[in-house]
């Protein structure tokens, strides 16, 4: 049991290292540009299919992750260019107290991703072949660790320590806060938004391609069907990590996958998506602007 | 009337799909952007399927029954989520309420789990849908033009400002989340007694955005958007068959088509066309200008 457990704490920390990276996407499209962005598990879930039958078709892991970041990048491009830009300028909400209609846009665009995806890669299952996966063990700590897991965690680290950087250290950093809390002032200021805009998009699908590659060596399996599966946590992780920020993304993401992996190993893996709902929603109405949101006007 | 017999099933789907859009489409109308209908639509279509396999009720009955405990589970609900959640958040929780539910069931087995019920007795018949679907298009256009409307779209327009005229403002939200939930579950009652099955999967997030698609696609500024966005999407994915091995591309690029070039949807194109103002970024004068809320009615001034 006691070494169950500890398989299983190396087990969280990979899971959380990808969601957290998969969070950190959302969470920025959503805190900088205010979009709910219903496209970025899509985006995920393409550019994990695009690893995958590149890694099918014999070309190793690094090949792959670079096949699904560029997908990504352009992916990114066109949800800024077709899907998010055009509604710049109407500032029309139906009194939902936030933007409606990029919730439309990027809805469409996720449709058109899961049709294109099973049409291009069949609805089936499909996993990396296994003897791309670096499988060498280590033992850390009394637990066993591939070297897989070691780079999961190491550049999910790398990559969300550098993206806290660069939007806290640097003057792009700056200008992209800038633009979150107010982005008329900020043009009027000097910031030019809409290459910002082009670049949160950019930088926001490139991290759920990251994040699908490595959920796709996790699960061992890839799947059209995953961009439904991620838009729930995509929206978990708003609602405990709140806005914008990329340590909220990190804790929503540890916190997610300790409740999926506590609940299989305490309760029974049919539940675990009960019980992490149900936990999700109760802390949601306990906490109702998110774990560290403060309460803004209401009736 | 052989064109009529010959396309029952279409236009049975046809009828729920409206009739769904129509619930969806009612607390947007008011700035109330919530998606849990699928789930007060399962629960509507358990319990009526639970009611019609094990007891001997008449048909009626099983409805109302049906309907009345999704009324009571989304009064139950939505007590809890519209006294604590707003805007973005409410949206979010939805969401995770319709995902709750379904993950749910499927792990009980006396709700038939993930194989879902069958042997659903075939109860509902054609003239029975579209009667029912008649009249909920109906009651929500007499609703439009009451008092209750007048205030619906005063709450859309500015919460604040219709509290400070003495609206009571969570009162209405509840009574739309409850009156939503009512017509999602009268849809689920009668779907189960028309397909024969009921499965968990019909009420999932794929169920949201079809939804969200009939009602996006048709407009959401009058009652009859949601109607004609239902007819014309279902028309387009069941009636051309070309079309279905690409139904969600067709799909996608339609939302993209409408909220481009066509915000106010479908059913916009009249007063578009009466208006004779430019299709596109006719909105853009209105940046900023426009007070929050200003509401979807075919963009701009």
């Amino acid at each position: 049991m006691l070494d169950l457990i500890s398989q299983q704490w190396v087990h969280t920390l990979v899971l959380a290292a990808a969601y957290a990276l998969f969070a950190a996407g959302f969470i920025l499209i959503f805190g900088v540009l205010d979009v709910l962005n219903l496209a970025h598990a899509f985006v995920f879930m393409f550019c994990a299919s695009v690893a995958v039958w590149l890694a099918s078709r014999g070309h190793p892991l690094a090949v792959a992750m670079l096949g699904a970041l560029g997908v990504s990048l352009v992916l990114g491009f066109l949800l800024d260019r077709v899907a998010f830009r055009p509604l710049v300028g109407r500032r029309i909400h139906g009194g939902f107290g936030f933007q409606f209609t990029p919730v439309v846009s990027t809805l469409g665009v996720a449709f058109i991703l899961q049709g294109v995806a099973q049409r291009l890669f069949g609805i089936e299952n499909k996993a990396f072949p296994t003897d791309i996966v670096p499988a060498q063990t280590f033992t850390v700590f009394g637990s066993r660790v591939t070297v897989m897991q070691i780079v999961i965690v190491v550049t999910a680290v790398v990559v969300l320590v550098a993206l806290h950087l660069v939007l806290r250290r640097t003057a792009f950093g700056k200008a992209v806060r800038a633009v979150a809390e107010n982005r008329d002032m900020a043009e009027l200021l000097g910031v030019n938004s809409p290459r910002m805009y082009t670049a949160i998009w950019v930088i926001g699908s490139a991290l759920a391609a990251v994040a699908g590659v490595f959920i796709g060596i996790i699960f061992r399996a890839v799947s059209p069907n995953m961009g439904a599966t991620f838009e729930i946590k995509g929206f978990i992780a708003v609602i405990i990590g709140g806005i914008g920020s990329v340590p909220g993304a990190v804790i929503a993401a540890v916190l997610l996958a300790v409740l999926e992996t506590g609940s299989v190993l305490w309760a029974s893996s049919e539940f675990r998506d009960v019980i992490t709902l149900t936990a999700l929603l109760g802390l949601l109405i306990l906490r109702p602007y998110g774990l560290f949101g403060r309460k803004a006007r209401s009736v | 009337m052989s064109w009529l017999a010959e396309h029952e099933d279409l236009i049975r789907i046809i009828a729920l799909n409206v009739m769904l859009a129509c619930s969806l489409s009612l607390p947007l109308r008011m700035g109330q952007f919530q998606v849990s209908q699928p789930a007060f639509m399962a629960v509507g279509a358990y319990a009526g399927a639970l009611i019609s396999l094990h007891l001997d009720w008449p048909f009626p009955l099983v409805i109302v029954a049906a309907v009345a405990m999704a009324t009571a589970a989304a009064v139950v609900v939505g007590a809890v989520l519209l006294n604590r959640l707003t805007a973005v958040f409410l949206a979010l929780s939805s969401f995770v309420v319709v995902e709750l539910l379904r993950v749910a069931v499927f792990n009980v087995d006396s709700l038939g789990g993930a194989l879902g019920l069958y042997n659903v007795p075939r109860r509902a018949t054609t003239a029975l849908i579209v009667g029912m679907t008649v009249a909920v298009v109906v009651l929500l256009f007499l609703l439009d033009r009451s008092r209750f409307g007048v205030a619906m779209r005063t709450v859309r327009d500015d919460r604040l400002a219709a509290a400070g005229i003495g609206l009571s403002v969570r009162r209405m939200e509840l009574i739309v989340f409850a009156l939503s939930a009512a017509i999602a579950g009268l849809a689920g009652v009668l779907r189960a007694h028309f397909i024969y099955t009921v499965n968990p999967n019909d009420f999932g997030l794929g169920r949201i955005l079809d939804l969200l698609t009939f009602t996006i696609v048709g407009g959401i500024a009058v009652v009859a958007g949601p109607v004609v966005g239902a007819v014309s999407v279902t028309l387009l994915n069941e009636g051309l068959s070309v079309f279905r091995e690409w139904r969600t591309v067709v799909n996608g690029g339609l939302l993209l088509a409408i909220v481009l070039f066509l915000p106010g949807g479908l059913a916009s194109i009249p007063s578009v066309l009466r208006r004779g103002t430019g299709w596109v970024r006719s909105s853009v004068a209105g940046r900023r200008a426009v007070p929050a809320g200003a509401g979807q009615g075919g963009g701009g001034p």
